[in-house]
């Protein structure tokens, strides 16, 4: 399974396959090899616990879209990169939602100005949090959709108005 | 007098619900004041009833006399616990409760306002043989007369800005030969920072080591102490680690030092829980800074080596009865400040909510907390999450207990202090006991080394995170595609 998050030398992507992971920072790949888990706990009030072969035990909890974690009395999280969809090839003026979500942020009003690839809205979704931008250079019509509203897959959330180059 | 029926505690937080578990233990009621910021937290929960007293600013609510006069009348309190920090040593308030006929659990307003005078305490202590930090702050500013005074003061010796504060204008002389130059030069300084050049000079004290005494006072004359607390580990005079009994501290320095804080107490006749805290030291000689007339936030480390319960006592004191015997100082407690804070970052608070809070259990291990998980840090107070306090028969015990005690604790959501408190327990210099109220500074980098590093840190979150099974398809196709 693959993670990307968010670190102070930028994004990072985790790999994971059992216990061996590779992290990739967009230059190199880091090769690493964990304790084997032995087992994976339910633990309140948290997310759960993993228990490795040799005795050392990580807890964490995930909210929304970070990850708390605490191994060998030290805590530390990470936020997941937001990702980031541009509707690129997209000749549509309707800025559908790509999943089911919750909107967190709308950066769009009437008549507003976005530049293709600049953010209109951030939507929430399996915890993560995905930025959606505009697919060409565009203007706002019509906003159909306010923040902390749920909107289904393929649901028009936005409609634009394209400006001719 | 008659028995305490209703208590009100006019503070929030950890030591409001530690009142309450007391009270509650005595089949005393309780009364919890709260702000805006406090509405839904663990003592106004935990407490009998429950009144609000304004909008979260301190000043607006806990700091707010008329709004807690009126929490009083509206339950029927007839006592008031007033923690610390807020009203707890504000005279004008304790006169104003003692007028309506409610007892604050403190001393008489007289003794607040004659020790919270903190020049004008050292010199009433003074009368009393009480040690205090020898100086010199008169008008005469002759280079003649400072040149007397530095000798009968002895070196080394700090030159200050009367008018200082901040470093600014500070000297410090390790002999005769020394003297004018450097006041000269904190004279110039000090005209330039303050407009003003007189200078005071003060006894340095190297490696001072911060030793304060518990006293009790009772209502018939009597006051005993209830032994020492080390507080010397310390960042910006905020204690931050405190200990019971004091670590390398002979029994005669401990007796003479007992002795002058029970002559500081009755300096003042002093009733109910107060803290006479000294400087001491390297060679034993130890002057007095002054007296808190509060319960202070360290009691926990004298109750679990006296057995006691210093609220019990406070309780039980301002109800007429009289103090105990000296209790006998057994085993070894230690405790340490749990803040919402970074230490990496210059200790700058780290507001926010606390998603998710575990503290380990077991004998002799003990956690006053005002918040539990779900619980949101403010702007508003002090940022500190928990006190942990733990005992062991040995003082070399009782600091592994603390380091298993703190490696075991959770706390997700604020960043808190909690590794680099375990770093510093964990110092040789802490081991041995070679504390000084510079030692924090003087360590300060490598308290914050870390042990996991960020790779490991990022492969553990994505392990942590395959688990979770919240992993994302979008992404994994990205990566299939390249």
């Amino acid at each position: 399974m693959n993670h990307r998050f968010e670190t102070p030398e930028g994004a990072i992507s985790v790999f994971v396959s059992e216990n061996f992971l590779k992290l990739n920072d967009g230059r190199r790949v880091y090769k690493i090899k964990l304790e084997p888990v032995e087992a994976v706990i339910e633990r309140e009030p948290f997310s759960g616990e993993i228990l490795f072969e040799d005795g050392n035990r990580l807890t964490y909890l995930q909210v929304r879209s970070e990850i708390f974690l605490h191994f060998l009395g030290e805590t530390w999280s990470f936020r997941r990169k937001e990702r980031e969809i541009a509707l690129a090839h997209s000749t549509s003026p309707e800025i559908k939602s790509p999943m089911p979500g919750k909107i967190i942020q709308m950066h769009a009003e009437i008549g507003r100005h976005f530049e293709a690839g600049e953010t209109i809205l951030i939507l929430e979704a399996m915890k993560m949090e995905n930025a959606i931008k505009a697919p060409f250079s565009c203007t706002i019509r019509e906003i159909l959709h306010q923040v902390g509203e749920i909107v289904q897959q393929d649901e028009a959330i936005v409609i634009l108005d394209k400006i001719k180059a | 007098m008659s028995s305490i029926k209703k208590i009100l505690i006019a503070n929030r937080g950890e030591i409001a619900v530690r009142v309450i578990r007391t009270a509650k233990r005595l089949g005393i009621k309780s009364v919890a004041v709260y702000s805006d910021a406090d509405r839904d937290s663990l003592y106004v929960r935990l407490a009998d009833e429950a009144i609000y007293i304004g909008s979260s600013e301190p000043k607006q609510s806990y700091l707010n006399q008329n709004a807690i006069l009126n929490a009083i009348s509206e339950t029927g309190s007839d006592a008031v616990h007033p923690g610390y920090g807020f009203l707890s040593e504000n005279a004008e308030f304790a006169e104003k409760l003692i007028q309506k006929g409610i007892k604050f659990l403190g001393p008489k307003p007289a003794s607040i306002r004659a020790m919270g005078d903190k020049i004008g305490s050292r010199l009433l202590v003074a009368k009393y043989q009480v040690p205090v930090v020898p100086g010199y702050e008169g008008e005469d500013q002759s280079m003649e007369r400072f040149m007397i005074e530095a000798k009968k003061i002895g070196f080394p010796i700090m030159a200050k800005a009367s008018a200082g504060g901040g470093g600014k204008g500070m000297r410090r002389i390790e002999s005769i030969e020394e003297l004018e130059a450097n006041i000269l030069s904190a004279k110039r300084e000090s005209i330039s920072s303050f407009g003003d050049d007189r200078i005071l000079l003060e006894k340095y004290i190297t490696n001072p080591r911060h030793v304060e005494f518990q006293i009790f006072g009772d209502t018939h004359g009597n006051v005993i102490h209830l032994h020492e607390r080390d507080c010397s580990l310390q960042r910006r005079h905020q204690k931050v680690v405190e200990e019971s009994p004091a670590p390398n501290f002979p029994s005669e320095l401990k007796k003479k030092m007992a002795d002058a804080a029970v002559q500081a107490a009755k300096a003042v006749s002093y009733e109910g829980a107060g803290t006479v805290e000294f400087i001491l030291g390297e060679s034993g000689e130890f002057y007095f800074l002054e007296m808190n007339t509060r319960l202070q936030v360290e009691h926990p480390v004298t109750e679990m080596t006296t057995g006691l319960d210093l609220v019990e006592l406070q309780i039980r004191v301002a109800e007429g009865q009289r103090v105990p015997e000296i209790p006998v100082q057994h085993g070894h407690a230690i405790e340490v400040r749990v803040y919402a804070e970074d230490p990496s970052n210059q200790f700058l608070p780290s507001i926010g909510k606390i998603h998710a809070l575990s503290f380990p259990e077991g004998d002799h291990i003990r956690v006053d907390s005002g918040v539990v998980s779900g619980s949101e840090i403010s702007i508003y107070y002090d940022p500190m999450i928990a006190k942990i306090i733990v005992w062991s028969e040995q003082r070399e015990s009782a600091i592994d207990k603390m380091i298993q005690v703190l490696e075991e604790t959770i706390v997700f959501g604020p960043i808190t202090n909690i590794s680099f408190l375990r770093a510093l327990v964990d110092t040789e210099g802490y081991r041995l006991g070679n504390v000084s109220t510079h030692f924090i500074a003087s360590h300060e980098p490598s308290l914050n080394e870390k042990k996991v590093n960020l790779h490991t840190r990022l492969a553990l979150a994505g392990i942590a995170s395959s688990i979770t099974k919240d992993s994302d398809p979008w992404i994994v196709s990205e990566e299939s595609n390249q």
